[in-house]
């Protein structure tokens, strides 16, 4: 998501000029931005469109002072100063609507999508998956982290990878970083390849109920429709296939961290094994338990 | 104040561009590395902050529906100020002024609502109380619901059959709801001041 930085900054600066018609440059200032500011939420926290527009509303009521407080004559981008001052509108108004003082804003729907990614599998809880994980040695528990949930990796973590890979913690970061948006690409792949899966699914059970139906067809309409199916399963073969092999860049980017394709093969599939093991003696304990 | 304070707000954010724009210089850095291998609140505010600004980098937006809702808050007993939004999605007419005689109040906000076209009117009665009144050729023989939000309740807070052209409900204290009737939902968010 993108903001026009050029533009933003001309009309805070027009903004700033006494004579300015205030009002109008405020309702420029929330065309530029109210796309940006209605997704924050849902795209940095995973919260749902219910919280999205009471956050809109809530940021629309302080767009004035916003803008007032940018720093216009800093080397800074408008997106950069934006998200620091987003995230402490999020955490005033999630203290605001849920009176927590902890002002830990939790990650929704993010945790699930965890479990169903190390294991290939939802029979484990999450719970259960974090108990594994705690279990695991602190390098196992990051790498598997960076790799399937580089988002969730805190900073503690970022400071023993550091430590433990010998990079600077800005390089980490950078790492965190690209494989957070690698992930994102991942997700953006496997969802257009169900929506094309799902299309050609339907097309196919209208093709299959035309023939079942109209059985008095001449052989040669037969032929067309039978044509037309098998081009159709080809094509969803195709596209099961691309949805079992998993995209490279994530494997490229994690590489950087091992510096060594070998290495970082070898240690990722170490750390899943060991939290596989973990989780069935959780699971196990917990049956023996009953 | 970012984190502990020890570097400004504008040097913090500096950095946090450097590592979206992959130009991290380690020499040149040195200096905000070893403070944030030491300081708590600075290193988890920056990570935080990449982690959004990847989170948000990477995501693709989706478009802003149609808000339905309006916020109305108000001091010493009469509207303050209400949501700009719902002005913009053609909800909110105008802000007008009654007579005390009429009204037994001297100012109401009225929304527009489409289906079936309504009249609402919040009508402040106090500091913590508004009245909410609505009027519809359409709106005999209809149910109309009021939902709370906050708070433990389970059973809406207005819930009745209208019997003619209008009714008005009363007594709505601060807090979030909706107001369903029809094919209209239109969330009202009281807050007082």
């Amino acid at each position: 998501m993108e903001l026009n930085d050029i533009r933003i900054k001309s009309i805070i600066r027009d903004y700033s000029d006494e004579i300015s018609d205030k009002e109008a440059l405020i309702n420029l200032f929330r065309k530029e931005t109210e796309l940006y500011i209605y997704n924050f939420p849902r795209l940095a926290y995973g919260k749902n469109p219910d919280f999205c527009a009471d956050f809109y509303l809530y940021v629309l009521d302080r767009l004035e002072g916003i803008i007032r407080n940018y720093p216009i004559g800093e080397d800074l981008k408008f997106k950069t100063w934006f998200n620091y001052v987003l995230k402490n509108q999020m955490i005033n108004f999630y203290y605001y609507q849920t009176k927590d003082e902890t002002k830990e804003i939790p990650l929704d729907g993010l945790e699930e999508q965890f479990c169903v990614e190390i294991l290939g599998t939802e029979e484990a809880e999450i719970d259960e998956v974090k108990e594994g994980l705690l279990r695991l040695p602190e390098i196992d528990k990051i790498v598997l982290k960076l790799y399937y949930m580089p988002e969730m990796v805190d900073f503690h973590e970022i400071r023993t990878a550091a430590t433990h890979f010998k990079f600077s913690v800005g390089e980490i970061l950078v790492i965190r970083r690209n494989l957070i948006l690698a992930n994102l690409a991942e997700i953006r792949r496997i969802r257009e390849i169900s929506e094309k899966l799902s299309e050609i699914n339907r097309k196919i059970c209208e093709v299959k109920y035309a023939l079942y139906k109209n059985q008095a067809l001449d052989i040669k309409s037969k032929n067309d429709y039978l044509v037309k199916l098998a081009r159709m399963e080809g094509s969803r073969f195709k596209l099961l296939n691309r949805l079992k092999i998993p995209e490279k860049r994530i494997f490229d980017e994690f590489v950087n961290l091992f510096r060594n394709i070998r290495k970082a093969h070898y240690c990722l599939n170490i750390a899943k094994k060991k939290l596989k093991f973990e989780i069935l003696r959780i699971i196990k304990s917990k049956e023996e338990g009953k | 104040m970012f984190g502990c304070g020890k570097f400004d707000e504008i040097t913090m954010l500096m950095y946090i561009e450097q590592i979206a724009g992959d130009k991290i210089d380690k020499n040149a850095d040195a200096q905000m590395e070893s403070h944030l291998m030491e300081c708590d609140l600075c290193m988890k505010e920056v990570a935080e902050m990449t982690r959004i600004e990847a989170m948000v980098d990477g995501g693709e937006a989706v478009k802003i529906p149609a808000i339905r809702s309006v916020f109305v808050s108000l001091k010493n007993g009469i509207i303050d100020k209400f949501s700009s939004v719902a002005i913009q999605a053609g909800m909110v007419k105008a802000l007008e002024t009654r007579s005390a005689e009429t009204w037994g109040t001297e100012q109401y906000l009225e929304l527009i609502a489409q289906t079936p076209p309504a009249r609402i009117r919040i009508i402040p009665v106090n500091n913590e109380k508004v009245w909410i009144s609505i009027d519809s050729d359409e709106l005999h023989g209809k149910y109309i619901e009021l939902k709370k939000f906050s708070g433990n309740e389970t059973a809406p807070a207005y819930y009745k059959r209208a019997n003619s052209r209008s009714l008005t409900i009363k007594g709505i204290s601060e807090g979030k709801y909706e107001l369903r009737f029809g094919d209209n939902r239109i969330k009202i968010n009281i807050k007082s001041y």
